[in-house]
């Protein structure tokens, strides 16, 4: 090679410098991106592994629902591949911060792994100290020396079941590589996710056995976290920690097996004693309160008739009375009339029976007489001494007497008889006058007295009866009484039976729990935050494997073409080396090394401006989510140089392509002009009916457009990959921002979800809640749900998932929207079965009619899937809560309520009384769900700008070099329309109207592909519980379209200058 | 042979036209005060050496360039005042244009490329018969590639007709044939000329072609050194070269 070829050479740099710059400026734009994207996920490999490193992050997490006991870390420690094992102890907790309620995550404090980066304060160093998570994203307000108060969230534990104290002052705040993103998992207390970390000193838990242990796995340390040698090395010592696991939980498990079976054994036995109690306590009470009632209502009935008995005597007794009185009035006449007719006898007749009486009186002296000389005859008789004559005489004498008294006695009956006849009338008529007057009084004393015992009578029943009623109603009183009371017993003993069941429910869980003991062996991948990591850089290698080869295929499209061109134009220069004699080789070196140079140099300069900006710039968008420290570079030299050899060879490879088109030629040729490029008729001229209606102009576009088929294809495939690139870059932008309108504008209808919280009495708290919401005016519906911070186990995989079961299914469509993605039919939530969202259907690979495990409050069930509803944002279940109840064996409760809110609401008001209250654990607004999710995807969104401003600046030099090259190549054409005397406007519309054509047909053709390309990156980036939309939107099209169109404008108005001012001596130059 | 019909003597009129052109520090004077006049309807040859300053002549005569001092009149009108939209008309109106490398616009058929010329001007000539007086009435559909040099030259010669140009401006229009096409060529030249009473100018450095004319204007550094008038122009096919 001679010093002429060499000064040719470089002459040609100069002359042609444009031409070179925008070889290298492609190259550059090209290689920037190439590399520039490919580079960033090695160095968000290199700097994430770097600070995993600095921590001691964890390798293994070993994490045991039953409790990992000494001889279990023991056993960890020993088994080969395990360098290290820190044991320690965790619980979540609830606190309440101003009035948010807030789960922390807290760990004892890390012995060796897992270090921390204290940022403020210092480590805790006494009991009841703790540092706290430095947030990135939410400010506390909480200072160092401040409390924070700890419970345990859950109705049924208590604090002092795992913590030691429930009080920790923070002395200090701190970061660490454990809790990568603000997203730190899901728990099963509060909203379902922790909020926050604490670590305190281990032993302020109260735990009778550790429950994590961390381990270092042998040489895993030096091994870069994402490489496959490492997953390769910690993957074996998971397999035998998982065997370990199998065999360590099961003797756990049997310890805590003996102890829940007797816990179920008296659980049963208490129960049944309960049982019993209650049935005989209720039984007795029963029969007191039935036989109380009996009484009672006999009492009554006695009363009653008592009352009914005493009115009739009474009556009897008015009505004797009454005949008493009438009887009496006749006698008392009567006696009127005796006494008259005997006062008439007395006056007749009274002298006579006194004589009379004076008789009978002498009579009975008489008598007397006789009487006495009889007995003193007969006393005379008794004397023995008594001689025989004597005695005669005597006799005799008696005799005389005796005779006598008999005479007298005869006279004396006579006249005593008419004596007393006589007397006796009188007296018999004045003793019978006399009583008939005494009867009479008698009578009327009978009769007062008669009337004032029924008076009497009448009181007194009456005041009985009084008395009796009172007692009776005492006796109701006192049997209401009773009944309240045994109401109260009944509902309290049915309580206690209640938690008898309940107790022994848990008891069989617990049993069932035990039934397949198991560790849970966690590699890095399980932990959110590392995972989140992982998966960004995943997207992003997705992303530098889709872009960034579309950029280098259209600048090596653009490049080949700029190349060709070249070597064209110099088509008799070619023919001129090779006549003198050059060999094919030289006269390629000029082009081959011409585009070396320009290639090498730009994809030099643009190995290094991409390399040091898009890595930086891509962390920085990612690093929004993650708390990792700072930007590290590691050098990537087999990227570096691959990629300037590609771009470089690339180029070289076309120029030599290009060149040995033209050097196949011999010199004479060469030298000639080349023939004019063949015209001919397209095949829009056989149509000769359309064909005859174009204007000339629009024929001679037509017919150079369809023939100059390379110069077609150029064009249309710079366009179109312009056009692809900014739909789907616009595309992107779309899906992501889709979830949110999707998610919180038709599908989460509410405006406000309410948790309850769970401390404290429940049922107060819904009713406080309930009569808040009832109450208020901004208020235009509620519905009461159960929130469940739910699990579908699927053996390899667990996701979390919020199981939400509305307490009624009628209007529940009102507040969320359940409805199939594709046709956008509602589905119906009542009925059994579970309804699951799209993605994690999607992930699972569950379709309608399969079962999927789903556990809520630590019990698994086979639960069917009755239909997939569209969502976009995390997993969710849904369930009518019947169906609930049959499944699960309880009711599901209401701990929270969606809410609808008037439009002109203020939604922040409320809820900031609604948070202050106690019973209210949670609160959150629709509005402020949306934007936290456009703050978690705003990152991709600067991604996706990224990719649009490079599809612009890319889409600007693909069309300036293609227009370019356009106008080039039919300079002399340009140059003969001019002498010709076309007006600037005719020469320019003669050109445009080709290039405009063309570019429509690439930017058409650019959208359609886009479309694949946007499918090809959205399910490349899909994050793990977020489903974008695959939809992209009409307006983006548009903008596209538009982007790509303006920029063709903006070309070639660039252009215009240029073709208004080709000399028209162009035109008399020889073709070259 | 006489000139049918004999116009104005001072048709075209250059006089004392100074060109210079300006590269950076260098000046380059392609026109020395050139002055010259050609009368309506004459067959004109331009010659010189290279680099004399024809082509400056042709630039500026044709609407192409424009001069630094002195006037040009054509047909009466100073063209050397005009401004690039009035040079835009005087091209696309008053001059027929034959390149040496024909420039025919390769996509499009011979008939179409004289419709391109036809397509600028309000009255153009009778496509159909132009191409006929040129001998292609046959090869009409035909594309410059299927044509031969000299057909494709004859194409050139009709487009530049077709818009019935005051002034017929040629470029070395043989510059690229061979002799006998080249014959045939200026042969159509001439009776162009001689039958529609057109002016006919041709550039070229043959100096052997001459005969033909009805003035020679000889270009020599900038400068008309000789106009040589042929009140008897020889025909085309007594020429030898």
């Amino acid at each position: 090679m001679n010093r002429s070829v060499v000064k040719d050479f470089l002459r040609e740099l100069k002359n042609s410098f444009s031409r070179f710059v925008s070889i290298f400026f492609i190259v550059l734009v090209g290689v920037a991106f190439f590399a520039g994207i490919k580079a960033a996920v090695p160095d968000m490999q290199y700097t994430a592994d770097r600070f995993y490193d600095e921590s001691r992050l964890y390798d293994i997490r070993v994490f045991s629902p039953l409790g990992l006991t000494e001889d279990d870390i023991t056993a960890l420690a020993e088994s080969e591949g395990v360098a290290r094992v820190d044991a320690g102890y965790m619980a979540d907790v609830i606190t309440r911060i101003d009035s948010l309620e807030l789960v922390f995550r807290v760990h004892s404090l890390p012995t060796n792994m897992n270090q921390l980066i204290v940022t403020k304060g210092r480590l805790p160093e006494a009991s009841g100290e703790c540092v706290i998570e430095d947030s990135k994203n939410v400010d506390l307000d909480l200072a160092l020396g401040d409390t924070i108060k700890l419970s345990s969230g859950r109705p049924d534990k208590t604090i002092e079941e795992s913590l030691a104290r429930d009080e920790f002052t923070i002395v200090g705040t701190v970061r660490s590589a454990d809790y990568l993103t603000y997203e730190k998992g899901h728990t099963d207390l509060g909203s379902g996710s922790i909020n926050f970390f604490m670590m305190i000193p281990p032993e302020d838990f109260s735990y009778p056995v550790y429950v994590e242990a961390l381990i270092e796995v042998a040489d895993a340390r030096e091994l870069n976290s994402f490489s496959k040698q490492y997953e390769h090395t910690t993957r074996r010592v998971l397999n035998q920690v998982e065997n370990l696991g199998g065999e360590r939980a099961e003797i756990r498990a049997q310890e805590l097996r003996a102890d829940a079976t007797k816990e179920l054994n008296e659980a049963k036995k208490t129960f049944a004693e309960q049982e019993k109690e209650f049935d005989d306590k209720i039984g007795q009470a029963e029969t007191d309160l039935a036989e109380a009632k009996d009484k009672l209502v006999s009492g009554e009935a006695t009363l009653e008739t008592e009352q009914k008995n005493l009115e009739r005597t009474l009556a009897d007794g008015w009505a004797q009375v009454h005949e008493g009185e009438q009887q009496l009035a006749a006698a008392q006449s009567q006696y009127d009339q005796s006494l008259a007719s005997y006062n008439t006898v007395m006056t007749e007749h009274g002298d006579q029976i006194a004589q009379l009486n004076q008789l009978s009186g002498e009579i009975d002296s008489l008598y007397q007489n006789a009487l006495a000389g009889q007995s003193q005859m007969e006393a005379s008789l008794q004397n023995p001494d008594l001689t025989q004559e004597e005695r005669a005489n005597q006799q005799a004498m008696l005799d005389g007497y005796s005779h006598l008294v008999q005479l007298v006695e005869q006279t004396n009956g006579q006249v005593g008889g008419l004596n007393n006849l006589a007397q006796g009338s009188i007296t018999s008529a004045e003793s019978q006058l006399a009583s008939a007057g005494n009867a009479l009084a008698n009578s009327r004393n009978q009769l007062e007295q008669a009337k004032s015992k029924l008076v009497m009578a009448e009181q007194e029943g009456e005041a009985q009866f009084k008395a009796a009623r009172s007692e009776l109603d005492a006796g109701w009183a006192e049997y209401r009484e009773g009944e309240a009371e045994y109401n109260e017993e009944r509902a309290e003993g049915e309580k206690q039976l209640q938690d008898g069941r309940e107790r022994i429910i848990r008891a069989e869980n617990e049993i069932e729990r035990l039934a397949a003991p198991k560790w849970f062996v966690l590699d890095r991948e399980s932990n959110i935050g590392l995972m989140t990591y992982k998966m960004t850089t995943q997207r992003m290698n997705a992303i530098a494997g889709l872009f960034p080869v579309f950029f280098i295929l259209v600048a090596a499209l653009v490049c080949l073409t700029t190349m060709t061109r070249m070597v064209t134009e110099q088509r008799s220069l070619i023919g001129a080396y090779k006549a003198l004699g050059y060999s094919n080789l030289i006269v390629s070196f000029k082009y081959v090394s011409y585009a070396a140079l320009a290639s090498l140099s730009g994809a030099l300069i643009g190995i290094t401006l991409g390399m040091s900006f898009f890595p930086k710039a891509i962390f920085e968008a990612w690093s929004m989510m993650f708390v990792i420290p700072e930007f590290l570079r590691t050098p990537q030299w087999p990227l570096a140089i691959l990629s300037v050899l590609v771009a470089t060879l690339t180029m070289m490879g076309v120029a030599y392509w290009a060149t040995r088109q033209e050097l196949q030629g011999v010199p004479a040729v060469l030298l000639r002009p080349k023939p004019p490029t063949g015209g001919g008729r397209i095949l829009l001229e056989r149509f000769k009916g359309f064909w005859r209606r174009l204007s000339f102009m629009q024929k001679v576009t037509s017919r150079n457009i369809f023939r100059y088929k390379k110069r077609f294809w150029m064009t249309v495939a710079g366009v179109m990959g312009c056009s692809a690139l900014l739909l789907a870059g616009l595309g992107m932008n779309n899906s992501v921002s889709q979830v949110v309108d999707q998610q919180f504008g038709e599908i989460f209808q509410y405006d406000m979800a309410i948790g309850l919280s769970l401390e404290g009495d429940v049922e107060d708290a819904r009713a406080e809640v309930k009569s808040f919401l009832e109450d208020h005016e901004s208020v235009t519906g509620f519905i009461p749900v159960s929130n469940f911070n739910a699990e579908v186990d699927d053996q390899s995989d667990v996701l979390p998932l919020t199981l939400i079961v509305p307490q009624q299914t009628d209007g529940f469509s009102d507040y969320i929207a359940l409805r199939q993605r594709h046709d956008q039919t509602p589905i119906e939530l009542s009925g059994p079965g579970i309804v699951i969202s799209e993605k994690l259907a999607r992930t699972m690979g569950l379709t309608v009619g399969d079962y999927l495990s789903l556990r809520v409050n630590e019990i698994t069930k086979k639960v069917e899937i009755k239909a997939i509803t569209e969502q976009y944002v995390f997993h969710y279940g849904y369930m009518d809560p019947a169906y609930y109840e049959t499944i699960f064996r309880r009711t599901a409760q209401t701990n929270g309520y969606q809410v609808h809110l008037a439009p002109e609401a203020d939604a922040q008001a409320i809820s900031d009384t609604l948070s202050a209250k106690e019973e209210v654990a949670n609160v959150l607004l629709y509005k402020m769900m949306a934007e936290s999710f456009d703050e978690q995807v705003s990152s991709l969104q600067s991604i996706v700008a990224l990719i649009i401003i490079s599809a612009g600046i890319l889409a600007f030099v693909v069309l300036y070099n293609l227009s370019n090259i356009n106008i080039t190549e039919r300079i002399r054409e340009i140059a003969t329309l001019k002498v010709l005397g076309f007006f600037n406007r005719e020469v320019t519309s003669y050109v445009y109207r080709e290039i405009f054509i063309l570019a429509l047909v690439g930017c058409l053709s650019g959208l359609m592909i886009g479309i694949g390309l946007h499918r090809l990156v959205m399910v490349a980036i899909e994050q793990d519980n977020i489903m974008f939309g695959y939809a992209i939107e009409p307006m983006s099209f548009v903008y596209a379209f538009l982007l790509t169109m303006s920029f063709t404008v903006l070309v070639n108005l660039v252009m215009y200058r240029k073709l208004v001012t080709i000399p028209m001596v162009e035109s008399l130059k020889s073709i070259e | 042979m006489t000139t049918p019909n004999k116009g104005k003597s001072d048709f075209i009129v250059f006089d004392h036209v100074t060109k210079i052109y300006r590269t950076g520090e260098t000046e380059i004077q392609a026109l020395a005060g050139t002055s010259f006049t050609i009368g309506e309807g004459e067959l004109v040859i331009v010659a010189g050496p290279s680099g004399a300053g024809k082509s400056t002549v042709l630039n500026i005569l044709g609407g192409m360039d424009k001069l630094t001092e002195g006037t040009v009149t054509v047909d009466g009108r100073d063209i050397s005042a005009y401004g690039d939209k009035q040079l835009t008309l005087y091209r696309r109106d008053d001059i027929g244009f034959v390149f040496q490398f024909y420039n025919l616009i390769p996509n499009l058929s011979a008939r179409e490329n004289v419709e391109l010329a036809a397509y600028t001007v309000a009255e153009p000539l009778e496509i159909d018969q132009l191409m006929h007086d040129v001998g292609l009435q046959d090869r009409m559909d035909n594309f410059p590639s299927q044509l031969s040099g000299g057909e494709q030259q004859r194409v050139a010669i009709a487009r530049a007709m077709a818009k019935n140009p005051k002034l017929l401006l040629c470029d070395e229009p043989t510059g690229a044939l061979d002799y006998e096409t080249s014959r045939s060529i200026l042969k159509l030249l001439q009776q162009t000329c001689h039958t529609t009473g057109k002016t006919v100018v041709i550039i070229t450095h043959n100096l052997a072609l001459t005969p033909m004319a009805d003035r020679v204007i000889r270009i020599k550094n900038g400068l008309a050194e000789e106009v040589l008038l042929q009140p008897d122009p020889q025909p085309v096919e007594s020429l030898e070269w």
